[in-house]
């Protein structure tokens, strides 16, 4: 269980937050509502706060979204909040040529907006986490704003040649290409790789042929939105149209709860439909599903009071035994009753369910690997050894030139980050060998051993390996010793093997090392090391080491 | 007990020996053993010492240099003896060091003759060149390692180490010694003790024979230092691993065993992840360049768990996708597999599950990340657990881990449904701390896998309670393999 993913941080004014919220609130009852519902203030600096919010929650992206949620939870306004949408009778073509390149567009306008410094504030931090979060970077999801006053609807959405269509570009003064945007325009240069290798660039333009944007990347200075903006024109394209839908949803949804009025536009791509569609949309949920799911038993009205709490729309069947649950348009994450079951559960409180324990009986069962690597690291430890923990991603230059062995097939990766992490080990001794080239000012005699993985990719397939590898790393370090510890740990495990001849192996000394046999098949080597590689290593003393499969 | 020195030193006194010299002569001991042993007496009461501290000169190397030449400015006067001279006909070291000392002593004078400026004898100088130069002649007594009178010392001890030409040394020198009333009484005992030879090692003939029984065993100085020594031990994580095993173990879980070299499927796909969820993204995953691909195991499975993602996600799936070979990002691409082996009747349900393991993440690594570090999961595969369940779980595991104070918040995982956070209460420092997550995982993931649901889940980092434990600031300790760190004392504590 990992998270696997960074949590996005906004930063929202308090004041702001308890206005939108409609409440008062201490600053720890705020705090405790905002981590009640699976957030986490980071930060409380003058009047701001620092939230961390969840990749499921795209609509507490910002503060009309947090203070929604915050309303409700603290029963302020609980229930479902209806937005009205009207059409604005605007129409978007999309041409074909957009198809190869960036498909997808939704739009709306809002009108009557009052934007001011908070609103402002707001929208561009919402604009900026939905690009970075549910946008990938606006790969799959990028927002335009601009001045509906300063446009000639209806719009058209095409793909142009990179020198076709110059225009000016968001503080700019002078007409650019799309090409030269890309280029040398920071925006451009930061989010070009999108469009990288396209012949054509989309952009949208208006029924007079001026350049409203150029998605994913900037929109024009001549339609640019400010404080005088009483209309303002929404367009998100992407290349996921159910991504696209969602982001418009949420930022209309914040815009409404700042009293803008919202209005739909006609997306005409051979089809014609308007966007957005704030109905909410409906699921019903069995209360025995939230009783067995969550282990407690909740009565039909409980259950629908803790859910408006959490902004659903919630009615009951004659029976009570169902509940009919309206979910807002952005609350984009609900996909499943267990979302909603959820939602029943963090209204009640985590802490305030009794917890119990799975009843069914059962007895511990150990891995026979894990006990039989157990017993071995006993033995070594009896010997005196001190166990490492070796990191296994390595590169070539200490898995193979080092230690002075020729390639072969091993596990190497394909993004590697650095050229110290390029691949997995394919034996254990380099690790060691490193690990006494760093202690190599520490007392001696030094005595390490590691039971641990390696990889080998054998017939096109990886294979992982169990070994014991261990070194002695002293002035009297012989190939004698080792080899009567070898015995031992052999005698000890009850392996039967044979010693062999070894041929030439460049990380020891010729003459001083010898391969061990069970059942005639090499499982291991062990002997002196050769002074180049002690050198390549920089060990100073003598080492005599062993490496081996485990059975 | 007094050691062999001290007796003999002893005897000596007794016999008459008042200085270390004589001492050394009657013991045959040599100076610092007698001196030791002298200590040593004196610490115990049974002798007086008297010491002086004595002021040594020893030449310095431009002094036993002006003594082999003779001193600059006495040979500036030697030529003077014979007339007047010119600058030019001195010698470099009279010019640089013999006429500004001869000045500064007055015994030349800067005179003129025959319109040319010549260096002249003074009486003072001449003086000196009859009658000799102190200064030099108690420098040759220094380099002759000879102690300087104390009259001499005085008046030209300073003069010759402000030149350079010498340095001090003092020391403080035992003079006298005599015994005491304790030494005499100590001497006494000896004297009958002394009855048996002393030995220093216990041989085996002296123990079977019972030779030993004739002889007197050496006492030894008890409390001189010794040797440091290391005991062979486990990695301190390798402990944490142990306890944490033993805890699942009491607790009724099997351990589950699995491979680090995963495909995408069993990593991602499986537990619901889209392919194109951030966490898949390049950066953060290890991809490998062989093998191929590794194959999803069952034809039927891959098909449920493509429904799954295209009806939840409203995308198409691919199975090329899926199929890529990973280095695994989490534990629970193997809980994943046991959940399936239990769809496909490889394995019984209910059951419990823990494992711990190691993860890999492709980024750079600073004190608080870790390319590669251990995960611990936990999961309970069985159609009537409960989200209540999940919470007693999770406080019986942090409680018997040592943390008694526990509490959950609500967060999110990509694959769970409800979703928690625990933290637990951290005692010694008195904060509360994240220690893990939790949830139960979404039916998108067990029904495609298994076909019934729920399966409880929590996990947590092995490296952080430890972290915790031992007040480590920088994750990169507990692979940096420092053998100092590794042979550190445990100081008692079992973890």
């Amino acid at each position: 269980m990992e998270r696997g993913f960074e949590v996005a941080v906004i930063t929202v004014g308090k004041k702001d937050l308890l206005k939108l919220a409609a409440v008062e609130l201490s600053d720890e009852e705020l705090e405790n509502a905002v981590s009640s519902l699976g957030m986490v203030v980071e930060k409380a600096e003058g009047g701001d706060l620092s939230i961390d919010i969840t990749p499921n929650r795209p609509d507490m992206l910002s503060a009309e979204g947090l203070g929604r949620a915050i309303s409700a939870f603290v029963e302020e306004k609980t229930g479902l909040r209806t937005y009205k949408v009207k059409e604005s009778g605007i129409e978007v073509y999309v041409d074909k040529s957009v198809k190869r390149v960036r498909p997808f567009i939704a739009a709306a306008v809002a009108r009557n907006v009052k934007l001011d410094d908070a609103l402002v504030k707001s929208l561009a931090g919402l604009q900026e986490k939905l690009h970075d979060t549910v946008g990938r970077k606006r790969r799959k999801v990028a927002i335009g704003f601009t001045d509906l006053e300063k446009l000639k609807p209806p719009f058209t959405y095409k793909a142009v040649g990179p020198s076709e269509s110059p225009f000016v570009p968001l503080e700019q003064k002078e007409a650019w290409t799309p090409e030269r945007i890309l280029k040398e325009l920071p925006k451009g240069k930061a989010y070009g790789y999108i469009l990288e290798g396209r012949k054509r660039y989309p952009l949208i333009t208006d029924s007079a042929g001026n350049v409203v944007a150029l998605p994913p990347i900037i929109t024009a200075e001549t339609a640019k939105i400010g404080p005088e903006t009483k209309s303002v024109f929404i367009d998100v394209t992407g290349t996921s149209q159910r991504a696209i839908w969602e982001c418009l949803s949420i930022i209309c949804c914040a815009l409404a709860d700042r009293g803008a009025e919202i209005q739909s536009v006609w997306v005409n791509d051979g089809k014609r439909y308007a966007t957005p569609d704030l109905s909410p949309e409906e699921s019903a949920v069995p209360l025995r599903r939230i009783d067995g799911l969550l282990g407690r038993r909740f009565d039909a009205e409980e259950a629908k009071e803790l859910l408006e709490r959490m902004g659903y729309g919630v009615e009951m069947d004659e029976k009570k035994a169902k509940l009919h649950v309206k979910i807002p348009p952005y609350r984009t994450d609900v996909m499943h009753e267990v979302d909603l079951i959820e939602d029943v559960a963090v209204a009640f409180g985590y802490m305030n369910f009794a917890p119990t324990l799975p009843d069914f009986p059962s007895t511990g069962v150990p891995s026979a690997s894990e006990e039989r690597d157990n017993a071995v690291r006993e033995i070594l430890v009896g010997f005196g050894f001190n166990e490492v923990l070796a990191r296994y991603i390595t590169n070539r230059r200490d898995n193979f030139t080092k230690p002075g062995i020729g390639e072969h097939p091993a596990i190497h990766i394909k993004n590697p980050l650095t050229e110290n992490a390029t691949m997995f080990r394919s034996w254990c001794l380099p690790s060691l060998l490193e690990i006494l080239g760093l202690n190599k000012d520490q007392k001696m005699p030094q005595r390490i051993f590691e039971v641990g993985d390696v990889a080998l990719l054998e017939g096109g397939k990886a294979v992982e390996k169990k070994k014991l590898a261990a070194a002695i790393c002293d002035a009297k370090a012989s190939f004698s010793e080792m080899k009567s510890l070898v015995g031992a740990v052999l005698a000890e495990m009850g392996m039967k093997c044979e010693f062999a001849e070894l041929d030439s192996h460049p990380t020891f000394i010729p003459g001083r090392a010898v391969e061990i046999l069970r059942d005639g098949k090499p499982v291991g080597v062990f002997g002196e090391v050769h002074p180049q590689a002690l050198a390549n290593f920089g060990i100073e003393q003598p080492v005599a080491a062993l490496e081996m499969e485990l059975p | 007990m007094l050691h062999q020195h001290e007796k003999a030193v002893l005897r000596a006194i007794d016999e008459g020996a008042t200085t270390p010299g004589e001492l050394c002569k009657a013991t045959k001991l040599p100076l610092d053993a007698a001196g030791r042993a002298l200590l040593l007496l004196k610490e115990k009461k049974a002798v007086e010492l008297r010491e002086e501290r004595r002021v040594e000169y020893r030449i310095e190397k431009e002094g036993k240099k002006f003594c082999d030449g003779g001193f600059p400015e006495r040979r500036l006067l030697e030529r003077l003896r014979s007339g007047d001279a010119e600058f030019s006909a001195l010698d470099a070291e009279e010019k640089s060091v013999g006429v500004p000392w001869a000045k500064r002593l007055g015994w030349v004078e800067i005179a003129e003759k025959d319109g040319k400026r010549v260096l002249r004898m003074s009486a003072a100088g001449k003086d000196v060149a009859e009658k000799g130069y102190e200064l030099e002649k108690a420098c040759r007594k220094v380099a002759m390692e000879a102690a300087l009178e104390e009259a001499e010392a005085q008046k030209f001890g300073q003069a010759l180490m402000d030149r350079g030409l010498v340095c001090k040394h003092e020391k403080t020198e035992i003079t006298h010694v005599k015994l005491t009333k304790v030494g005499e009484s100590l001497l006494a005992d000896e004297v009958f003790v002394q009855q048996k030879p002393e030995v220093n090692i216990l041989t085996k003939e002296m123990i079977s024979a019972g030779k030993w029984k004739d002889v007197s065993l050496r006492p030894y100085d008890t409390d001189a230092a010794v040797e440091r020594a290391f005991p062979g031990k486990t990695h301190p994580l390798r402990r944490v691993m142990g306890r944490i095993r033993r805890i699942f173990l009491e607790m009724g879980f099997e351990e589950m065993e699995g491979r680090m070299i995963e495909s995408s499927f069993w990593n991602f796909d499986a537990l619901f992840q889209p392919q194109d969820h951030p966490a898949r993204d390049l950066a953060d995953t290890f991809y490998l360049l062989q093998p191929d691909r590794i194959e999803i195991p069952d034809e039927e499975l891959g098909k449920k768990v493509a429904k799954a993602h295209q009806k939840g996600w409203k995308y198409s799936w691919s199975r090329e996708v899926a199929q890529q070979p990973v280095l695994r990002t989490h534990t629970t691409a193997l809980s994943a597999r046991y959940v399936a082996e239990t769809g496909m009747e490889k394995r019984k349900a209910p059951a419990k599950y823990f494992s711990i393991g190691r993860v890999y993440r492709n980024e750079a690594t600073d004190y608080k990340h870790l390319a590669e570090f251990h995960q611990v999961e936990g999961i309970v595969v069985d159609e009537d657990a409960t989200f209540r369940d999940l919470l007693g779980i999770l406080k019986e595991f942090y409680g018997k881990l040592g943390f008694e104070k526990i509490r959950f918040r609500p967060s999110f995982f990509p694959y769970t449904e409800p979703s928690l956070e625990v933290e637990v209460f951290y005692e010694p420092k008195g904060v509360w701390m994240e220690l893990g997550g939790a949830g139960i995982f979404r039916p998108e993931v067990c029904l495609p896998l298994w076909g019934k649901y729920p399966v409880l889940a929590w996990g947590l980092s092995l490296e952080r309670p430890l972290m915790l434990m031992r007040g480590i600031e920088d994750i990169r300790t507990f692979y940096k393999n420092d053998l100092a760190w590794l042979r550190e004392p445990m100081d008692g504590k079992g973890l």
